[in-house]
């Protein structure tokens, strides 16, 4: 694209906000080549799904997936974070933008802070947390979370007694780095980069605005985000659901949907699309809490639209007696005194019911931030009616200012898997347009030799950290000293007050180089934070970074044990007894490197096939097409519209000619992969005519079908059709009668056994074809009979649009039915209706089935072949549900589009930007280098058992020419499961060898070697 | 391959618990591949052997040792004179091992620590299924590849039986009828017909009916005069 | 350590635990194998809310808890380790 201007380009990127769509974005990108800015509002990156404490459908803790993401977006050398920053003007064109950023004081210098958090301690200024609702206080010098990055902490100036009063700076007395600074005035900085991504999230809503439900009234009303902090192990009550009026633990728990959602009149239009799936969550996770809470969800229609949401709705109701009960509650009253809270519903019968609940949560929704409006003028990009940034679904990431890309739920609302989905997608639409700018602005470090081991004995250098007094006044450091100087191949010992502080990281060199140390074990904090910063240290002084262990007693010892320090030290000594024990026992460890092919194969010449091939072939990668059928195209071929108007077919024409222009994108049609042998960049594949094509990554976009109903009659009246045989009749310019009436079925063949599981594409249709009905002929009568209507996000405005139409729903129940009987020409259809309370019996011209989505029959085939797991549904099952949604466990084999799960044109166009901008991260690089903590295989002992090959995660022991098991070290992440299952023991993993796990076991006992 | 399974543990202590040497002793083909007896398996056990004896209050030296395969001299020899430094040898060899060793240790008793099951194939991780019997006078080429004589919980050669339900066998809804499975075979085979011919009596004297059997080769037969 | 699958038999020197009364004031020493990327976070979560508990337990880092290995578990407890805990 655009090769002339190429020297005009930047390679680098802006990316506003750090939420999980920000931080996945500046991820790919910056593991592609570019440079980028994350500008944040907040003192840390996190955004919305660092306050969540598990996620649906999984039930993973939130906080460990996205902690390790946070932390190596902080530490990665290519991504800036500034943080309580703002964008203040953007000027310029894409590939060549002028930002402004002005960042707000911090008043605590990163470069000095070491985030130990002493002065927060000392700080006498408690402020109600943000981040834990309010329900909790935090102090003035403050860290939103834990876990945050940077790890700076920040003064509130509005809450500091400094600032309104002039005195206190305790924190400053009370900083051993000297990291206060009183005069920071902030800065504003220019940046000047090539593309710029918008990811701001969305606000919730504002539920006091309701006083009906009595938020801030009623003590125990509290809204969803507010109970997800009660379910967190780290929240207020640290993970006790309990009532905030008056600690005790509820019994009879009721969520209720749709607050400040789906009602155009008192709040937004739009449904927040991820509300019934979080109550949901949170009715189980409070279940698992406690057994004796009973959860009720009031709700109006249940959307469980997403992959495999339907069965988690009924593993609620089945497995945790979850009661779901359709009713919108109009008000909330408190018993006086009990704090216990009224409320009064219609059930399905009709009849008027109060029913008593201990605690009420609000599931509140989500709408753009409050000053939307502002942010969008200063990106100069055009927003709808309801403050979101126009988007089309044909191109769902790209705003209205060219170089300018949206991503998240900024874009929509959506839920997280969505949200990193688009992450990728952005990153893919920036790589097409910046492609050779690409590496033009990243820095790589440079290395000096690493010194020469052989022969030399053992000579380990302790380093014992003060952490300021976070360690010291719990663990006694000279005790630690003395009790490990004279160990064993321990030849240096010191202690410092901050080991992580830029000072002390020469120090360490330098004790390195003057005591010729070949072994370093730093005795401090975690290694999940800071393994890496001493590894580099260690690094640069010459030794293999693999020759280093931490010892962890702060978060393990100190912290822990605060207030009991002969213990404290004794378990301190321990613990460093243990890492001295495993570096006595370390090796140096060499990390290969393998080439990469820098070229595609995309399996599928559907809409998300061709879309990924052309947002690779843009980034400059070649890609080959491998298409079975004869034409390009796949299921879109029988589209004609999406439910917003786009003309779809044009769309697809478009495409494939653009494919077939393409120079570096080569088109198979008729021809399907028979094999394909190697791993992650260097791929080779046979194709059935014989064709051979090598290749770096490979893209699964094999697509689906549509389900061909075997019920209502369908084959046996004409008049029974599919959406897609009435929108063909539509697209060829019929028009309805007046009088005419069209009786539409929805979930044909979907969630019901064996297919419980939401297409998700019908509700759209239906009501799609449904306003094209009307829309030619008002005279002409629609009636859809529904079980749940899922117009999720702004697709609602549709759903309202038809019911303004006239558009009749009638809803139905799984165990009930419609019936549909010929009669003569008409059709007769008999359903139970539930407002009426009676059945109703209908005739109809047109019975109208909304079937859904399959799996295309070759997803089995292909996932055999690439051995992929497929999920009970047959759909591709990606290597994460929530963090990896196009990735496979087996590195350089990315998914897209309806082979993962039915989803709608936009999501399938999402999903394979986000496969490209994935296959980019891989197919950038000149050579992809494998890690040190591999599993090594020795092939003498091993005695081809297979026990590994059938268990590894990851696909890399397989075997060889000879018909033995070898081992592919490129793809093994070193986990270990090869190790523990060998009855051979064939398997050692560098850095927790055997041998390093049994010393560190007789290190913690006492079987202590003394020198 | 032979597959194995531990032996309870308590019968095994039982066995062992009057020495006061104790040597596990490992093989690591066959029983390895099915985590029976390999040296992985052996160090378990010999650790097990080892905690058991201090809470019984005994003071017994449990060692343990494996080696490539028990059935054949070469690999062991070396080791014997390391071996009889022990009370007792539990071998977690098949029971072909056992034999063996037992025959060539002396007077050091050797005892089995699994037991030795079947000719197995595996299906599938952890899961070994019995496909033939040993029985030394194969009529698979007869029966679509399916062995009437493993597979049969009867052995009929003219099955399937009376107690044939639907697919499986009359001893459990869990087994297979290993005729309904021929029959189905053959008919993919488009061989069904063969069925109809009815296999005589059958001489069992090649399997162990006709006493410890033995294979010399050709060329042996020669040199050793056989 | 020798490698149990080589040929030789393998000479354990190391002190076994002896069998004895428990003293009264006994507590018990507790290890924990956990995965780098759980168990080990939420350890150091433990840690960094203030969470106090018993300063007996002893953790050591794996890369997945699908590599703990059964000689593993039983050279702790032969070593006089009272308690395992695996989590992952």
């Amino acid at each position: 694209m655009n090769e002339k201007a190429s020297s005009l380009k930047k390679g680098s990127v802006l990316v506003v906000g750090g939420g999980i769509g920000g931080m996945q974005a500046a991820l790919d990108l910056a593991d592609s080549g570019f440079k980028v800015h994350m500008v944040q509002k907040d003192p840390s990156i996190g955004g919305t799904m660092v306050m969540l404490d598990k996620t649906f459908p999984t039930g993973d803790c939130s906080m460990c997936m996205i902690s390790p993401k946070m932390v190596e977006v902080g530490r990665h050398l290519n991504i800036d974070i500034h943080s309580l920053a703002e964008v203040v003007s953007v000027e310029g064109k894409p590939g060549d933008f002028r930002v402004k950023v002005k960042c707000a004081p911090r008043y605590v210098d990163p470069d000095k802070c070491t985030g130990c958090g002493d002065c927060e301690v000392k700080c006498p200024k408690k402020v109600l947390s943000e981040f834990e609702q309010g329900l909790t206080v935090r102090k003035a010098i403050y860290s939103l979370f834990p876990q945050a990055v940077p790890n700076t902490r920040a003064i509130d100036k509005d809450n500091c007694l400094y600032f309104k009063k002039g005195r206190c700076r305790l924190c400053q007395k009370a900083c051993k780095a000297g990291a206060i600074n009183f005069e920071d005035n902030g800065k504003e900085i220019d940046l000047h980069v090539g593309a710029i991504i918008l990811c701001p999230g969305l606000d919730r809503y504002d539920a006091k605005v309701r006083g009906e439900f009595g938020l801030g009234r009623w003590k125990n009303v509290v809204t969803s985000i507010q109970f997800e902090r009660i379910l967190s192990a780290s929240g207020p009550y640290k993970g006790k659901i309990k009532r905030p009026f008056d600690g005790k633990h509820p019994k009879k728990v009721a969520w209720i949907q749709c607050v400040g959602s789906r009602d155009p009149r008192n709040a937004n239009p739009w449904c927040s699309s991820v509300c019934c799936m979080y109550a949901t969550k949170q009715a189980i996770i409070a279940r698992e809490h406690d057994a004796k809470i009973e959860p009720t969800i009031f709700f109006m229609d249940m959307r469980a639209f997403g992959k495999d949401f339907d069965k988690y709705v009924e593993r609620a109701k089945n497995e945790y007696n979850v009661r779901y009960q359709r009713a919108m509650i109009s008000t909330i009253r408190e018993e006086p005194g009990t704090g216990d809270l009224l409320l009064r519903y219609a059930a399905e019968s009709g009849k008027l019911i109060d029913d008593i609940f201990d605690m009420v949560v609000l599931s509140v929704g989500l709408e753009p931030h409050k000053d939307a409006v502002k942010f969008a003028k200063i990106f100069g990009i055009d927003t709808n009616s309801y403050c979101f940034p126009v988007t089309s679904p044909l191109q769902p990431v790209q705003t209205s200012r060219e170089g300018v890309f949206v991503t998240g739920a900024y874009q929509g609302p959506k839920d997280i898997p969505e949200t990193v989905m688009q992450g990728s997608a952005v990153a893919g639409e920036a790589m097409a347009l910046l492609g050779e700018a690409r590496g033009t602005e990243t820095i790589a470090k440079e290395l000096s030799d690493e010194k020469d081991l052989t022969d030399e004995e053992v000579r380990i250098g302790v380093f014992v950290c003060h952490c300021g007094i976070n360690i010291a006044s719990t663990v006694e450091i000279d005790k630690v000293f003395e009790a490990v100087k004279d160990l064993s191949g321990v030849v240096y010992v010191t202690d410092m007050i901050y080991a992580c502080a830029q000072d002390s990281q020469e120090m360490l060199k330098q004790a390195v180089r003057e005591n010729n140390l070949n072994r370093v074990v730093v005795a401090s904090c975690t290694p999940r934070t800071h393994e890496p910063l001493f590894q580099d240290t260690i690094r640069d002084a010459g030794l293999n970074k693999y020759l280093f262990d931490l010892a962890d007693i702060r978060e393990q010892c100190s912290w822990c044990h605060m207030g009991h320090k002969e213990e404290a030290t004794k378990k301190a000594i321990r613990i460093v007894k243990m890492a001295i024990a495993k570096a006595r026992l370390l090796e140096p460890l060499k990390t290969d490197t393998v080439g990469v092919t820098p070229a595609a194969m995309v399996i599928g010449g559907g809409i998300a096939g061709m879309t990924t091939a052309l947002s690779l072939a843009d980034q400059g990668f070649q890609v080959s097409i491998i298409e079975r059928e004869k034409e390009l195209g796949g299921l879109l071929r029988n589209l004609y519209h999406t439910l917003e108007g786009n003309d779809v077919q044009e769309f697809l024409k478009s495409r494939i000619a653009q494919v077939q222009a393409h120079k570096r994108i080569k088109v198979y049609t008729g021809i399907e992969v028979k094999k394909t042998e190697g791993f992650v960049g260097n791929f080779k594949t046979t194709l059935t005519d014989g064709t051979k094509i090598e290749h770096g990554a490979i893209i699964l976009a094999t697509g689906g079908i549509e389900y061909e109903p075997a019920e209502y009659l369908y084959k046996e009246s004409g008049h029974v059709i599919t959406q897609r045989e009435l929108e063909k009749k539509l697209a060829m310019g019929e028009k309805p009668k007046s009088g005419g009436r069209f009786v539409m079925i929805q979930c044909v063949g979907s969630r019901e056994e064996p297919n419980q599981y939401c297409s998700r594409i019908c509700c759209q249709d239906a009501i799609k074809n449904a306003v094209a009905i009307k829309q030619r002929n008002s005279e002409a009568q629609v009636v859809i009979l529904y079980r749940d209507i899922r117009t999720y996000g702004l697709r609602e405005n549709y759903y309202k649009q038809a019911r303004d139409l006239g558009v009749i729903f009638v809803r139905y129940e799984v165990d009930k039915k419609p019936v549909v009987e010929r009669e003569g020409e008409r059709l007769r259809i008999k359903t139970w209706d539930y407002m009426l309370n009676k059945d109703l019996v209908m005739d109809a011209d047109w019975l109208v089935l909304s079937t859904g989505l399959r799996p295309h029959p070759t997803t089995d085939k292909i996932g055999e072949m690439y051995k992929i797991t497929r999920n009970p549904d047959g759909y591709f099952l990606e290597a994460h549900v929530k963090l990896r949604p196009v990735d496979f466990p087996s590195e350089g084999i990315f998914v897209s589009g309806l082979a993962h799960a039915p989803k709608n044109l936009d999501e399938t166009i999402s999903q394979s930007l986000a496969a490209a901008g994935r296959a980019g991260t891989v197919l950038s690089k000149d050579h992809l280098s494998v890690s040190g903590i591999i599993a090594k295989h020795r092939k003498d002992l091993c005695m081809s058992c297979l026990s590994c090959f059938r268990v590894c995660p990851f696909d890399s022991p397989y075997i060889d020419e000879e018909g033995k098991v070898a081992h592919n070290e490129v793809k093994c992440h070193g986990c270990g499961i090869c190790a523990g299952i060998c009855p051979a023991k064939a398997f050692q993993v560098n850095s927790f060898r055997d041998d390093q796990i049994l010393a560190m076991i007789d290190a913690a006992v006492e079987c202590e070697t003394v020198k | 391959m032979i597959v194995g399974e531990q032996k309870p543990f308590e019968e095994i202590w039982e066995m062992i618990k009057s020495f006061r040497k104790v040597l596990v002793f490992g093989c690591n083909t066959c029983v390895a591949i099915c985590h029976a007896g390999g040296g992985k398996e052996a160090e378990i056990l010999a650790s097990l052997i080892r905690m058991k004896a201090i809470q019984e209050g005994i003071g017994m030296e449990v060692k343990h040792a494996a080696i490539e395969r028990h059935c054949e001299p070469e690999f062991f020899d070396p080791m014997m004179e390391d071996i009889k430094t022990n009370d007792v040898v539990l071998s977690t060899a098949c029971g072909v091992g056992v034999n063996f060793l037992a025959e060539r240790i002396g007077d050091i008793p050797v005892f089995p620590g699994i037991n030795t099951q079947f000719f197995g194939a595996v299906p599938k991780a952890g899961i070994f299924v019995e496909l033939c019997a040993g029985c030394g006078n194969c009529i698979l080429h007869l029966t679509g590849g399916i062995c009437p004589i493993a597979r049969c919980a009867k052995s009929l050669m003219n099955g399937p039986c009376g107690g044939t339900n639907k697919g499986k066998c009359e001893i459990s809804q869990d087994v297979d009828c290993g005729w309904y499975l021929i029959v189905e075979r053959m008919k993919k085979l488009g061989a069904l017909e063969k069925l109809y011919e009815i296999q005589p009596l059958r001489n069992w004297s090649t399997a162990t009916y006709g006493g410890p059997r033995r294979v010399v080769l050709e060329h042996i037969k020669d040199i050793e005069g056989q | 350590m020798v490698k149990v699958a080589e040929p030789g038999v393998q000479e354990e020197v190391h002190s076994i635990e002896k069998p004895h009364e428990t003293p009264p004031d006994w507590e018990p020493n507790i290890l924990a194998f956990a995965c780098h990327y759980c168990a080990f976070a939420a350890a150091d979560l433990a840690g960094v809310m203030r969470l106090s508990y018993p300063s007996n337990v002893k953790i050591i880092r794996l890369p997945c808890t699908g590599k703990l290995d059964y000689i593993h578990i039983l050279h702790a407890f032969e070593r006089g380790v009272d308690g395992i805990f695996a989590a992952g």
